[in-house]
């Protein structure tokens, strides 16, 4: 039996932080992974695409995204769904889930009871559904004791994590690590981490097919997984289905060419408009140089990439003699730049003020020159 | 920069061309009288350079000579450094310009630039050149009027000075992209916030979005609320219903309220049988009370009865007492009756006899008191005579008190008025000799030495000589007409009295006045003669005498008879016999009380003996009427009986109490209706609560369908993002708020630091001016103050002529620093100085001449003779 593994789809997730024109294009491109997991399902063979929570970023994700997702599944009548409540759409009584068990096309299935449901011939589905937002009861417990007709195929669906990260204890959802081998399913299928990760041959994280952050660990991929008969371990596939990649760096200027170089191998051969990129800018730079650089990734990279989130408090800014000479050797403005290098001095917040002012001095300056003043 | 030659046409009061050749590149000198043009020149020479040849403003339009629909044309020769050059203007019709010099012919605006260039002065604006467009060269032309104007150089010619003072100490350009930048710096700060601090558009805008992202944000976050709001009730009322449907299939119930029908049944029945052993106690009780009353009050009647009777017994005894008292009372009654009638016919008798005697005495009396009265009128008659005729005596006098007050002051005022007569007149007195003939006074003779005042016309006659008048003077005629006019009226008012002379009308007042006290003595001795009389019921007075006399007859004397005597003896008796009367009457009604009463007590007596006689008769019938239908024996029977009965009854009502404890039937009839409506109530809550899950049911569908928790979310996250784009924005303030004032502290250092040359150089001429004396500029480059002899002046504050010389010498400090460094510079006075006197004007004059060795200085000027000891080169407009 072939089917995908996919998860945390939160459709509908906001991106308030980002500005207007990428907020659109992120949300759109959550909903694009269900038509691109669609296409990939069919090319692949899968009949069933098994989506192990967090289907929604919110228990109420608002008649949009709700009709658009369950739209775009059943366009894709050839594939059927299986939907999984999750943490962020927990299926509580009346809610969300209550509406679109009722209201789905027959190709889409809610798991919202814990009972074991029959995907195919000879192959069983055993579903966690989460009721709320934390539960401390492993809720994949009940895959132990349940029966399944012998020799049919036992696949777990479940969300939540395998590993208390908190300091404390008490992580919620937490699910036992070893539950495949202990209920004998003949794969896991979990959500909840972004990042696709495999804990045993039988037990795997999809990961998100959709990036949607920065700083996790995210491939943008569904699994395409096989399963011959229940006790040997499936076939899993990695199945690329994600849009953006989400960038994290951190750069170390020590002079302004630097920032060519990164920019030439900034996402590798990713598309510089499927790019989202977070840039924490430091070093230490001419007054000529900072402006430059900040030409360059504000007036160039901000507007070639989807999003470009740029932080460069940490890029300094020491004028030169010549960045002085550059906007007036004697003079006022001349005067002016050195009172504020000299307050720049300092380093506190008036400090840093009192840079940023040389900085749109300089700007400012060059921009007179080039009006021919 | 050295004026040559200079065209105009159609200029202002040149409507014929005229041609200024042969300037000198020292000093040249315009001297002209009054309105011959001067002004005109330099407003040409002006509008040649500045302004623009296209421009149709209204100055360029009073360019025109009045009247004349032309066009005014000038053309200037002029050099800078050592290259000549030439522009021509023409303005308003077929508006043209053009600029030759060495390897340049430009017209339109490219002559225009040039020409700024140049001379370093900028484009003129709508309203045509002013003093910030004009350059140095403007500040160096002055005008007429303007030249003691203490005013700063405009923008252009600052810049012009500032770029050579720049240099001068030791720094470069940078003046026009400072003004560049502070402008670009200041608009970016304009689309933040206002000049007071206010957000304005970007920073606003971003203020309101944050405001409408926080109002969408608590919208949502309530929207999401009342969601979680509807999904807990909803939950609740499940909860509830839930509970209702098990409490209403409970079985228990039902049994409890079979159980609770059953007691009430039993409770009904206890309840009937205590009612009626109830009942049978209250009959049995009501038997027995009733025979115990009876045998009671029988005995009671038996008790009064024996009372009765001996009652009867005892009345009957007092009674025939009373009778024998009755019978001595009415005998004592009759004793006393015969007294009193007795003592009555004494007492009448000895009233009559005294009656009598008292009539006799009181007309002896009557008869003595007429004889007097006729006495006493006699006298009276007699007095009334004597006061008729002292009355007569007053009547006839007339100088009563009044008159004579009056005489009295009509002779104080003759005195008064003579004295003031005699006080102004002129003394006239007579020495004659004895020989001398008879002189007469006004007619009168008079002695020899005679003399008196003179207060009328006096003629003095002298016998055998003539007469001699002597009038007095005629200020004191008002005197003497006041004393002639007081003398006639004394003498009118003693005539109206029919007396001569004050001193008889003094002599008559007082007779009269002893006329009137005799009168006075009579009026009281009359009225002492007439007293009033008792006896005769006479009032005072003579007329109440005589009227009462004249009924009566005068009774002739000693003819008095004696009252009858014994009065005493009489009123004795009359005493006597009034005491009898009084004290018999007093027996008598003693006798009649005493009669009443022992009647009275009879009669309550006999009534007495009826009534126990009554009672006695009564009490026995009833005892006889109750004894006859049930006997003693029989009664104490039937009350054994009676006794008997009521403690089985209470035995039957005490076991029937019992019965019905623990059976309350109000109780119980209560906890089963309470039951019964609890169940319907519930039956009741079960519908409502079915209707109220639609309801919310239906309710978390719509809001639900408006997805409150991702709007919540989504709206909290723009919170986020339009908080940190305002906090970015306030910075971007602060950032440029900091550049500016930088800037602008920068700008207020370089212009101190400016100052020091142009405050060097005109230093020697303020000297040689005004001796001890500095001028100290503002950073706009106006001179401020005057240090004279280390006292600060304020510049304004100066004489307009010491204004217009330290003008004219900052002038010339501005010029030489420009030629200094290379820039065009010439100066031009146009009727300067009028204000300086002498010596400060030759000074003046000295320093021009100086001046004038190192640029060319134009002086127009219309005061001829002043300037002619001037050198220099001269200049004729006509």
């Amino acid at each position: 039996m072939k089917f995908l593994h996919t998860s945390d789809w939160q459709l509908g997730k906001p991106f308030g932080r980002a500005p207007d024109e990428a907020r659109a294009a992120l949300l759109e491109a959550r909903l694009d992974a269900i038509d691109a997991l669609a296409a990939a399902a069919r090319r692949e063979g899968a009949g069933w695409v098994l989506v192990a929570g967090d289907v929604f970023d919110s228990p109420e994700p608002g008649d949009r995204v709700y009709r658009q997702a369950l739209t775009r599944m059943k366009s894709a009548d050839d594939v059927r769904w299986a939907l999984l409540p999750g943490n962020h759409d927990p299926a509580r009584a009346d809610g969300l889930w209550s509406r679109l068990a009722g209201e789905a096309p027959a190709n889409v299935i809610a798991c919202l009871e814990p009972e074991a449901m029959q995907l195919d011939e000879g192959a069983w589905l055993l579903p966690a559904p989460l009721q709320y937002k934390r539960t401390f009861d492993d809720p994949t417990t009940w895959f132990d004791t349940v029966s399944t007709p012998a020799g049919a195929l036992r696949i777990g669906l479940a969300h939540g994590p395998v590993t208390d990260f908190s300091s404390g204890g008490g992580a919620a959802n937490l699910l036992a690590p070893d539950r495949a081998k202990r209920a004998g399913l003949t794969y896991l299928a979990l959500g909840d981490w972004h990042g696709r990760r495999a804990i045993d041959a039988f037990t795997h994280y999809s990961g998100t097919p959709e990036p949607d952050d920065f700083g996790r660990e995210v491939t943008g991929v569904a699994l395409l997984v096989e399963a011959r008969n229940a006790v040997a371990a499936p076939s899993v596939t990695e199945l690329p289905i994600g849009r953006y990649t989400w960038l994290v760096e951190d750069w170390m200027l020590n002079e302004v060419e630097d920032v060519d170089a990164q920019l030439a191998s900034l996402g590798g051969g990713v598309e510089r408009r499927h790019l989202v990129a977070r840039l924490k800018i430091a070093g230490l730079l001419t007054l000529a140089g900072r402006v430059a650089v900040r030409d360059r990734l504000e007036n160039g990279l901000a507007h070639e990439i989807r999003w470009l989130d740029l932080n460069l408090a940490d890029l300094y800014a020491r004028p030169t003699a010549h960045d002085l000479a550059d906007i007036d050797a004697n003079g006022v403005l001349r005067e002016a730049a050195e009172r504020l290098q000299s307050m720049a001095a300092e380093g506190d917040a008036q400090g840093r003020r009192a840079a940023a002012a040389l900085e749109r001095l300089y700007i400012e300056h060059q921009r007179a020159q080039r009006t021919g003043a | 920069m050295i004026v040559r030659e200079l065209g105009i046409e159609n200029f202002r009061k040149f409507r014929q061309p005229i041609r200024l050749t042969g300037f000198d590149s020292g000093l040249n000198l315009v001297c002209e009288p009054n309105e011959t043009g001067k002004s005109t020149v330099l407003e040409a020479l002006r509008a040649v350079l500045f302004e623009r040849h296209s421009s149709r403003s209204e100055r360029i339009l009073s360019f025109r000579p009045h009247g004349d629909d032309v066009a005014p044309v000038v053309d200037l020769k002029f050099e800078v450094g050592d290259c000549s050059w030439t522009v021509r203007k023409r303005f308003i019709q077929k508006a043209e310009v053009s600029l030759e010099g060495p390897g340049v012919r430009a017209t339109g605006d490219e002559a225009e630039e040039r020409l700024q260039a140049l001379l370093g002065f900028t484009r003129a604006g709508n309203r045509g050149a002013d003093e910030n467009t004009r350059g140095a060269l403007g500040l160096l032309w002055l005008e007429q009027g303007s030249s003691f104007v203490l005013g700063a150089p405009g923008q252009a010619a600052r810049r012009t000075i500032e770029e050579v003072l720049a240099g001068e100490v030791g720094a470069v350009t940078g003046g026009r992209r400072t003004a560049v930048v502070v402008q670009a710096v200041e608009k970016s700060l304009g689309d933040l916030v206002t000049a007071t601090g206010r957000p304005t558009r970007r920073l606003a805008a971003a203020q309101d979005a944050l405001e409408i992202a926080r109002a969408n944000a608590a919208a949502a976050l309530q929207e999401l609320t009342e969601f979680e709001g509807v999904l807990a009730r909803l939950e609740g009322k499940r909860g509830e219903y839930r509970r209702l449907l098990r409490d209403l299939d409970d079985p228990e119930q039902t049994e409890q309220l079979k159980a609770l029908e059953r007691d009430l049944q039993q409770a009904r029945l206890a309840g009937q049988a205590l009612h009626t052993s109830e009942a049978l106690l209250r009959e049995a009780a009501g038997v027995r009370e009733r025979l115990e009353t009876r045998s009671k009050a029988r005995s009671e009647l038996r008790a009064a009865l024996t009372a009765a009777e001996a009652e009867l017994v005892e009345v009957r005894a007092t009674a025939q007492t009373i009778s024998a008292d009755l019978e001595a009372a009415k005998k004592s009654e009759a004793d006393a009756a015969t007294g009193l009638e007795t003592a009555r016919e004494g007492l009448r008798n000895a009233e009559d006899q005294r009656r009598t005697a008292q009539v006799l005495r009181a007309g002896a009396v009557r008869r003595q008191a007429v004889s007097a009265a006729f006495e006493r009128l006699d006298r009276a008659e007699a007095l009334a005579r004597e006061l008729e005729a002292a009355e007569a005596e007053v009547e006839a006098s007339p100088l009563t008190p009044d008159a004579l007050e009056q005489v009295e002051a009509l002779e104080r005022h003759r005195v008064e008025t003579h004295s003031a007569a005699t006080a102004g007149a002129a003394t006239l007195r007579l020495g004659l000799l004895p020989k001398a003939p008879r002189v007469s006074w006004n007619g009168e003779a008079v002695a020899p030495n005679h003399s008196a005042p003179v207060i009328g016309r006096l003629a003095i006659d002298i016998d055998g000589v003539g007469t001699v008048t002597v009038e007095p003077p005629l200020g004191g005629q008002a005197a003497q007409a006041a004393m002639r006019a007081a003398v006639d009226d004394l003498n009118a008012f003693l005539a109206g009295n029919s007396v001569a002379t004050v001193a008889e009308a003094r002599s008559q007042a007082r007779r009269r006045a002893q006329a009137e006290q005799v009168v006075d003595t009579l009026t009281r001795r009359l009225a002492d003669s007439c007293p009033p009389d008792s006896v005769l019921g006479l009032g005072t007075g003579l007329d109440a005498l005589r009227g009462f006399l004249v009924q009566e007859e005068r009774p002739e004397t000693g003819a008095a008879s004696a009252a009858p005597s014994g009065e005493a003896e009489d009123d004795e008796r009359w005493e006597t016999a009034r005491s009898s009367e009084r004290a018999a009457e007093g027996r008598r009604e003693a006798a009649v009380q005493a009669l009443r009463k022992a009647e009275a007590e009879d009669i309550r007596q006999t009534a007495a003996v009826e009534r126990a006689q009554a009672d006695v008769e009564r009490l026995a019938s009833d005892l006889k009427d109750d004894t006859e239908g049930l006997d003693d024996e029989a009664l104490a029977l039937a009350f054994a009986e009676a006794q008997t009965a009521e403690g089985r009854a209470v035995v039957g009502r005490d076991e029937a109490r019992r019965a019905t404890q623990g059976l309350d039937e109000e109780a119980i009839s209560k906890r089963r209706d309470s039951l019964a409506a609890k169940l319907e109530r519930m039956r009741e809550d079960r519908l409502s609560l079915v209707q109220e899950i639609a309801m919310l049911e239906e309710r978390a569908k719509t809001l639900g369908g408006a997805g409150p928790a991702s709007r919540a979310a989504a709206t909290a996250e723009l919170v986020d993002a339009a908080e940190a784009m305002c906090s970015r924005l306030k910075e971007e303030v602060e950032v440029l708020s900091l550049l500016d004032r930088v800037i602008r502290e920068a700008e207020q250092e370089a212009s101190r630091r400016y100052l020091t040359p142009i405050t060097n150089r005109v230093a020697p001429y303020v000297t040689r001016l005004l001796p001890n004396s500095s001028i100290v500029f503002s950073e706009d480059y106006a001179p401020e103050r005057l240090i004279r002899s280390g006292h600060d002046e304020i510049a304004e504050h100066l004489s307009k002529g010491t204004q217009e010389q330290l003008a004219v010498l900052t002038r010339i400090a501005f010029a030489d620093l420009l030629i200094e460094k290379g820039k065009p510079a010439s100066l031009v006075l146009d009727d300067a100085l009028v204000f300086a006197d002498d010596d400060r004007f030759e000074t003046m004059l000295e320093i021009l001449t100086e001046v004038s060795t190192r640029m060319q200085v134009i002086v127009l000027a219309c005061r001829t003779s002043a300037y002619r000891g001037m050198p220099g080169n001269r200049i004729f407009i006509s």
